[in-house]
């Protein structure tokens, strides 16, 4: 890899935000350099190049670092401008797909962490909560699969793709240890049949870690949860 | 009919974030009121998901979420650039404004409420403040430079509803901290000709708001 094109991504193999970038880069065939961050032992580099949250997934183009997944995803888009594009060339669609992913990442990602991380009547409060949002974004998904069929390939797949993967991508995982069903294939019909194009894609497969490591992280993370907020 | 409509409502910061970017390229609009007590089919057509204002209406096709339709504006009309053409630079001025829209809303829990939560919301409010102090403006003059650009957009209510938020309160949240890169921003923002013509008026405002907190802690 010459100096001219030198690409770092810090990323946490668990963190979803971190998983964004490493596909969007996988997809686009830019070679990179990945280093894992301890988060409990964060890398001098990691807290140099990300002062403001220190946080994780900071990508460093050329020296140069980018932090907060949504704007390294647009920052690579533009930069890299090959196949597949992440983002629609039309200004409305860009908006659309930019108000989806909004949503998305600000209504669906927290209440999911709180299904994940409670029991009892706070876990029954989100599991509803989250059950409404998916229903807003089945209806609102209509628009950008107009014949009812989400055809996900390496080609075209998107931002909006890449994020909803980020989160809901492993639901069959979060379903088995949590016992409770996320993606109902008859309440959203269109969300489960686009999680599922999105999953076959080879890239996706090759970059989401085996179903019994992600169980196991869940269950850790669930457990110290619950663990500390007795 | 007008080919650009803004949906919106005074004195909400984020409707004047729409106007400023459409006046600073010059664009004409039709400003159609919303009663956010008494919502209009209309918004609620245009922005069912959230029910929100701004939405602008381009040729009738609605785009929601102020900052959405900022970069919507810049790619439909791209004359008076409000955001770098570099991709890195553009990067930072979008880490920016995703800051600013994270970390504003703590100026409003300090307006909204009172007792354990106001405190924490200052904690929050002084702490953004320090950030954009140490890290944002450095010793430009603007976010943008040397003239204005999105960020300086995004961080508006900073400008002029935040010293609203501090005569309502009385807490002094600019002065209590030391922040004087942000006070001299504050000032140069607040004396660009398009900002300067289009800001609502401050003792209006200063009742709406006085009557709002009002209200709002008498319900809790």
């Amino acid at each position: 890899m010459g100096e001219e094109n030198k690409v770092i991504l810090h990323g946490v193999w668990a963190s979803p935000f971190s998983k964004r970038v490493e596909l969007a880069l996988k997809l686009k065939g830019i070679p990179f350099e990945y280093v894992e961050e301890d988060l409990q032992n964060k890398s001098p580099q990691l807290l140099r190049c990300n002062p403001v949250h220190k946080k994780i997934p900071v990508l460093v183009h050329n020296g140069k670092p980018i932090a907060e997944s949504l704007v390294i995803l647009e920052y690579i888009d533009e930069t890299w401008k090959n196949s597949p594009r992440l983002l629609p060339k039309d200004p409305y669609k860009r908006a659309k797909v930019r108000f989806w992913t909004s949503f998305v990442q600000q209504q669906l990602f927290d209440t999911m962490f709180t299904v994940t991380k409670t029991e009892g009547e706070a876990q029954r409060k989100a599991v509803k909560e989250v059950s409404e949002k998916l229903q807003v974004l089945e209806e609102g998904i209509k628009e950008l699969f107009p014949n009812g069929n989400p055809c996900i390939d390496s080609q075209n797949i998107g931002l909006l793709d890449i994020v909803i993967l980020s989160l809901l991508g492993p639901h069959k995982v979060q379903e088995e240890v949590l016992g409770i069903k996320i993606i109902d294939p008859e309440k959203t019909p269109l969300i489960f049949a686009w999680l599922t194009a999105i999953n076959q894609l080879t890239v996706v497969k090759e970059a989401t870690p085996p179903h019994d490591k992600l169980v196991a992280l869940l269950k850790f993370l669930r457990e110290n949860s619950l663990k500390s907020s007795a | 009919m007008a080919e650009v409509k803004l949906l919106a409502a005074w004195p909400s910061p984020f409707y004047y974030r729409v106007v400023w970017a459409l006046k600073l390229k010059g664009i004409a609009y039709e400003f159609i009121e919303e009663d956010l007590a008494n919502k209009s089919p209309l918004l609620l057509q245009y922005n069912p998901v959230h029910k929100k204002i701004p939405v602008l209406l381009h040729r009738g096709k609605p785009i929601c979420e102020s900052m959405i339709i900022l970069e919507y504006i810049e790619e439909i009309w791209p004359q008076n650039s409000l955001l770098p053409s570099y991709p890195y630079d553009k990067a930072i001025a979008r880490f920016w404004i995703k800051f600013a829209d994270e970390k504003s809303p703590a100026i409003w829990m300090v307006f909204r409420t009172n007792g354990e939560e106001h405190e924490k919301a200052v904690k929050d409010s002084l702490e953004m403040l320090k950030t954009i102090e140490e890290h944002a403006l450095g010793e430009k003059k603007f976010f943008g430079g040397d003239k204005i650009n999105m960020v300086d957009i995004a961080f508006g209510q900073l400008a002029y509803w935040l010293p609203v938020i501090e005569d309502v309160t009385g807490v002094k949240l600019l002065e209590a901290g030391n922040f004087p890169r942000l006070q001299t921003w504050i000032k140069n923002f607040k004396q660009v000709p398009i900002i300067k013509e289009n800001l609502p008026d401050r003792d209006e405002m200063f009742a709406f708001f006085k009557r709002r907190r009002e209200m709002t802690l008498a319900s809790k």
